[in-house]
């Protein structure tokens, strides 16, 4: 890497995100590694019907998201707004799925599968949260004008964060809901 | 340059000599009384052989180097010294015997000794269950339907396999005189398995006990119970002792005896007096109430728990059992948890 | 990000300087009942009651957490950005910047140093408690209860101490200077890290309310599951600290990557910052899984989950692989900003240039890569089936080979010096040998037959306080000594200094040597009473033990009157090439007056027609350039 002396703002922003993605995978694997570890490579009864409506939720979320950067970056509120909006609401019906998940399952918490199942779905689903709530913060600062083409690096760091959330979930839910019964 | 090379080198091997010479005939361990303990206390001392060159070599550079080379402690620094850069031979030259150092180690006595001391292939002479449990240890026989809680009795030189296992918390099996320890997990057995070469007490011996080496609350310090090997003569006469006074518990009250009622809560006896009618027998009724710790009641006719009368099951609570007592003559015994006989204990009157 | 300064008023009574640490505690306590309320609305709509304990207290934990840090200052340097309102730029200007939410670099050095030898100390108070009961083997001083505690709370301070010290005090106070950059990369995530430290601290104390701890420094699980309440704090006050590690690691990271002055190539980066580059990779990745082992004991406690709970299916092996899986990466957070500071300090004060450097820049290198692939030697008791321990008794030895080259250049870079030995070369000689002594042990825990017979017995301890505190303990007083007078202006008595470390060394050789003795001749771990027989060598090391508390007095001593009345210091008291010393001590807000070009490499002493190691631009330079 060139030295410099007065780096662009951009170059230390994008790498402090990305580290801090390698440490939350860290995290993500110490849970995926449990979940071997205790229960083997099967799962218990879930809902999957259930599992695979919110997997599409979060999937058309990471694209809404994708759209709304776009939006932005191109200097286009109103589709950066929609689509921010869309993005939100689809992150609370995950977040609501994974209530219904929650509430509904037939295993407990105390078996070696629920101890596995609501631990992975529990941080990831707070990783939702803490996105959601990231998300609103954003959308009111974007209704008051307050992103452009020129800066919206919130934003962009944001949806970059969506994304994790949505790529550790695509490892998830497979490790929960496909593998052997 | 040569000169100093020389008074290192020469400093060097005479710190090697004598400490190598200390290594191989000083007795820096004690007496390991157990097979596995001889290989290990072996690996021990090659580890050492190994340990002194590289410790003399770097302690004489080091007190060679700084007298040779002071330059006082003044205010200002003194004039530099030499661009010696280390771009050359000498760090290949270290990095090669280094590398030959850590395979040559971890060959031999790492991965030769390995198996030997962690691999069990050959049939134990004798078995011997441990459960951990806190804080006391349950000691079986199964082959001869005995238990002890007082004491690890073992025939001398017979290989014997300990299976372990904990009831609550992990707990570590170590007698330090047989040279291993061993963890105790809940939920799984492990095992530890080596033969004893020396006979010997807890009396003579303070490494012949059973120590609980893996931090497991209130009491770990205090975890430990003797070990006395003995003869295969006295470890016989030992086993016939004890199978006669394990009294099985009587289920059921009959009329005419003593009922008496004692709970265990907070690690407490309700009562530490319990009294009964001579001529008669006497039934017990235990309650354990404490959720899931262990409790037994244990009734002894001396007070330093060595003559059982009966005993009930070690069990967690909540938990309430039966144990019946025969007719005792007059006089004064004594009932403790054998768990926890410092906090639990108590008199039975007979008059 | 709309801004405007603000002016601080710098008036107003010396009390206002506790405002901001006031208001985090009140705002802390706001957040905590929001965060039990919403607990108990929760609840009470399942149908259960209100609060219970482990639950409620975590997430009002979590609130409280992040009420103080707002409340701290954060609201107004960071927060107000989050709704759109302008931040404020600057803080205090004077001595109550060290009770805010201060975004320099030089201050959070301070901030960090100041709390962690405040925590050393008082960890170090309860090792002389621990000293105290250890002279008879009755140990009436102490119960049972009382030591478990005593001892689990001496771990976890002096654990916290050996993570943060070097890399919170000096690699921020050292850091960009020596890269010759203003500041790090991010200053507000910087002041996070450190104001996520008092709470570790007071969860630590709160809990002894609730009963404390009895499970040591590694919270073993399934005892962790069920011992006292207090065990829950020390979860949470983990997974807050774990944060500010994590943080703080990204932080330097994108420093060093980033901000490097013109010219500073990785071939000239002075080897302390090579050992803070290697140290924030484990800081930044490793830390997680403490924290996920932290995460699956509450859960376990307050969820009923079963991590650890063997009847339902559940393992405490499980424990014991995230939990160092973390834990031994992490030691090697504690040693190599000490090796770092230690070669730093050879080279300078043997005025030579740093032997083998780039192997020195592999051994790092190497150690990093190697640490996260050893962890099991922890648990080669445990019933792990042997087989799989071959791997890890490979992996062991591979890593003394790193190690061994950090000695080489050592080693290499005293030979033909000239040794000026003043008090920070006699700690960095000092630790080389304590280091070296720490390491052969480790040698012995390494190898799997006799580490059958030594493990958890006090050779394990002997060792590993040969490593943490003769390594990196004996490296942060060549540090602070070595560094004293560009942090604060002044130079400390050296007179007094060579007591502190004569004593201190001798003491501590005196107390940790014996311990080997003992942990072959049968004593064990973590115990508030031992067998009679070991009583004359714990007499022995309790008596040096007290002369090692009473050789921090002397360092107190001197740190405390040299900071008021010492000497006052040049820019640069020791002649050193590095860019620390070409500014002013201490440094400027900015660091530099005139940002530094770099010209040469840092350790070219004796180099005939060397470079200086950096340019400054010459209109209002203030630096000289280095010879």
């Amino acid at each position: 890497m060139t030295v410099h002396a007065e780096p662009r703002r951009e170059t230390v922003n994008r790498l402090g995100l990305w580290l801090f993605f390698c440490s939350e995978f860290f995290l993500f694997a110490a849970l995926f590694a449990a979940r071997f570890y205790l229960a083997g490579p099967y799962h218990a009864k879930v809902n999957q019907p259930l599992g695979l409506a919110i997997t599409l939720v979060l999937l058309v979320s990471g694209f809404t998201a994708y759209r709304a950067e776009a939006g932005i970056r191109r200097g286009d509120r109103s589709a950066f707004l929609r689509n921010l909006l869309v993005t939100i609401l689809l992150g609370l019906v995950f977040l609501a799925g994974v209530g219904v998940e929650w509430a509904t399952a037939e295993f407990a918490p105390s078996s070696i599968f629920g101890t596995a199942f609501f631990t992975m779905t529990g941080v990831h689903a707070s990783h939702v949260l803490s996105g959601v709530v990231a998300f609103a913060l954003a959308y009111r600062l974007g209704l008051r004008g307050h992103f452009s083409a020129e800066r919206h690096w919130g934003v962009e760091a944001l949806v970059k964060y969506w994304y994790l959330i949505d790529v550790v979930w695509v490892f998830f839910f497979p490790v929960l809901y496909l593998v052997r019964a | 340059m040569k000169r100093d090379l020389a008074i290192v080198g020469v400093l060097w091997l005479a710190l090697t000599v004598v400490g190598e010479a200390v290594v191989l005939n000083a007795s820096l361990l004690p007496p390991l009384i157990s097979n596995k303990g001889a290989d290990i206390g072996h690996a021990f001392r090659v580890l050492l052989v190994y340990a002194v060159p590289v410790f003399a070599f770097v302690v004489a550079a080091l007190i060679y180097m700084v007298p040779r080379y002071r330059a006082g402690a003044a205010e200002t620094p003194p004039e530099d010294g030499p661009p010696l850069r280390g771009r050359g031979r000498v760090p290949l030259a270290w990095f090669g015997v280094t590398t030959a150092l850590a395979v040559a180690l971890m060959i031999y006595p790492g991965l030769t000794e390995l198996p030997k001391v962690l691999g069990e292939n050959r049939n134990p002479e004798l078995v011997v269950d441990v459960q951990g449990v806190q804080w006391a240890w349950i000691v079986s026989y199964p082959q001869y339907k005995v238990k002890s809680m007082n004491e690890l009795v073992l025939p001398v030189d017979q290989l014997v396999r300990f299976e372990l296992t904990s009831l609550d918390v992990l707990h570590g099996f170590w007698i330090p005189a047989f040279g291993m320890t061993m963890e105790a997990v809940p939920g799984m057995t492990t095992t530890v398995q080596y033969r004893p070469t020396k006979t010997g007490s807890f009396a003579g011996n303070p490494l012949l006990r059973l120590q609980c080496s893996e931090l497991c609350g209130l009491n770990h310090s205090t975890m430990s119970m003797p070990v006395r090997v003995v003869s295969a003569q006295e470890f016989q006469d030992w086993v016939r002792q004890q199978a006669g006074t394990t009294a099985s518990p009587i289920s059921t009250p009959s009329a005419g005896e003593t009922r008496l009622t004692i709970a265990a809560k907070d690690t407490r006896f309700s009562t530490d007096r319990l009294e009964a009618r001579a001529g008669a027998p006497v039934s017990v009724t235990f309650k354990n109430e404490d959720d899931s710790v262990f409790h037994d009641i244990a009734f002894y006719r001396t007070a330093d728990a060595k003559d059982l009368i009966a005993k009930t099951d070690l069990k967690p609570g909540p938990v309430t059992e039966q144990l019946g007592l025969p007719v005792l003559p007059p006089g004064t015994y004594y009932f403790r948890c054998d768990v926890h006989p410092a906090e639990m204990k108590g008199e039975l009157v007979i008059k | 990000m709309v801004t405007r300064a603000v002016e601080q008023q710098s008036h107003g009574g010396p009390w206002t300087a506790f405002l901001p640490l006031v208001r985090g505690l009140v705002w802390a306590m706001i957040g905590f009942a929001v965060g039990a309320a919403l607990t108990a609305v929760v609840r009470i709509a399942g149908g259960r009651s209100a609060w219970t304990f482990g639950l409620s207290f975590s997430v009002g934990y979590v609130f409280a957490l992040l009420g103080w840090l707002l409340g701290v200052g954060m609201w107004e340097r960071w927060g107000r950005e989050w709704f759109g309102r302008p931040t404020v730029e600057e803080g205090p200007t004077d001595w109550r910047r060290y009770l805010a939410f201060t975004t320099d670099h030089k201050v959070i050095g301070i901030q960090y140093l100041a709390t962690f030898v405040v925590v050393f100390l008082l960890a170090g108070l309860l090792a002389m408690l621990i000293r105290i009961q250890y002279l008879t083997p009755g140990g009436t001083v102490l119960d049972n209860a009382t030591y478990n505690r005593v001892m689990s709370m001496h771990g976890i301070l002096m654990i916290a101490v050996a993570v943060a010290i070097f890399v919170g005090s000096f690699g921020n106070y050292l850091l960009p200077i020596m890269i010759g950059a203003r500041d790090v990369a991010f200053p507000r995530l910087n002041a996070l890290s450190y104001w996520l430290v008092p709470p570790v601290a007071i969860l630590l104390f709160v809990s002894q309310a609730f009963g404390g701890w009895d499970s040591g420094w590694t919270a073993y699980a399934p005892l962790s599951v069920r011992n006292a309440p207090g065990q829950i704090l020390f979860c949470l006050a983990i997974i807050t600290f774990g944060l500010s590690s994590i943080v703080g690691g990204l932080n330097f990271l994108v420093t060093i990557i980033t901000m490097r002055a013109h010219g500073m190539t990785w071939g000239r980066l002075p080897i302390f910052v090579w050992s803070i580059f290697a140290t924030s990779w484990i800081a930044l990745l490793f830390t997680q899984f403490f924290a996920a082992a932290m995460l699956m004991v509450l859960l376990d406690r307050i969820a009923g989950t079963s991590f650890f709970a063997a009847s339902n299916g559940g393992s405490a092996i499980l424990y014991q692989h995230v939990f160092w899986f973390y834990s031994h990466p992490a030691v090697y957070i504690f040693i190599m900003p000490a090796l770092g500071v230690t070669l730093e300090v050879l080279s300078h004060f043997s005025r030579k240039p740093l032997f083998a450097y780039r192997w020195a820049v592999g051994g790092f290198l190497g150690i990093l890569a190697m640490s996260a692939l050893v962890w099991v030697h922890h648990m080669f008791v445990t019933g792990v089936p042997y087989k799989l321990e071959a791997p890890f008794l490979i992996t062991t030895e591979i890593i003394s080979i790193p190690t061994g080259l950090i000695f080489l250049t050592a080693l290499g870079t005293i030979w033909q010096g000239r040794l000026w030995l003043r008090v920070p070369m006699l700690f960095a000689l000092a630790e080389v040998f304590n280091f070296l002594i720490g390491g052969i042990t480790g040698i012995f825990l390494a190898d799997v037959p006799t580490d059958a017979m030594l493990h958890n017995s006090y050779w394990v301890v002997a060792h590993f306080h040969y490593t943490i505190m003769g390594g990196e303990i004996f490296a942060l007083m060549a540090a602070i000594y070595y560094w004293f007078p560009k942090m604060t202006g002044r130079m400390y008595s050296e007179r007094v200094g060579r007591l502190h470390f004569a004593l201190m060394f001798i003491a501590f050789n005196g107390t940790f040597l014996p311990m080997f003795w003992a942990g072959v001749h049968g004593m064990n771990r973590r115990i508030a009473t031992y067998v009679p027989s070991l009583q004359g060598v714990n007499d022995l090391i309790s008596a040096m033990g007290f002369l090692l508390g009473i050789s921090f007095l002397f360092f107190v001593a001197n740190m405390a009157y040299s900071l008021v009345r010492g000497r006052k210091a040049v820019a640069n008291p020791w002649g050193a090439r590095t860019l620390e010393w070409q500014t002013s001590s201490p440094p400027p807000v900015e660091n530099f007056l005139v940002p530094p070009v770099v010209t040469g490499h840092p350790y070219d002493y004796g180099v005939p027609g060397a470079a200086p190691y950096a340019a400054f631009a010459p209109a209002g330079g203030s630096g000289e350039a280095s010879s």
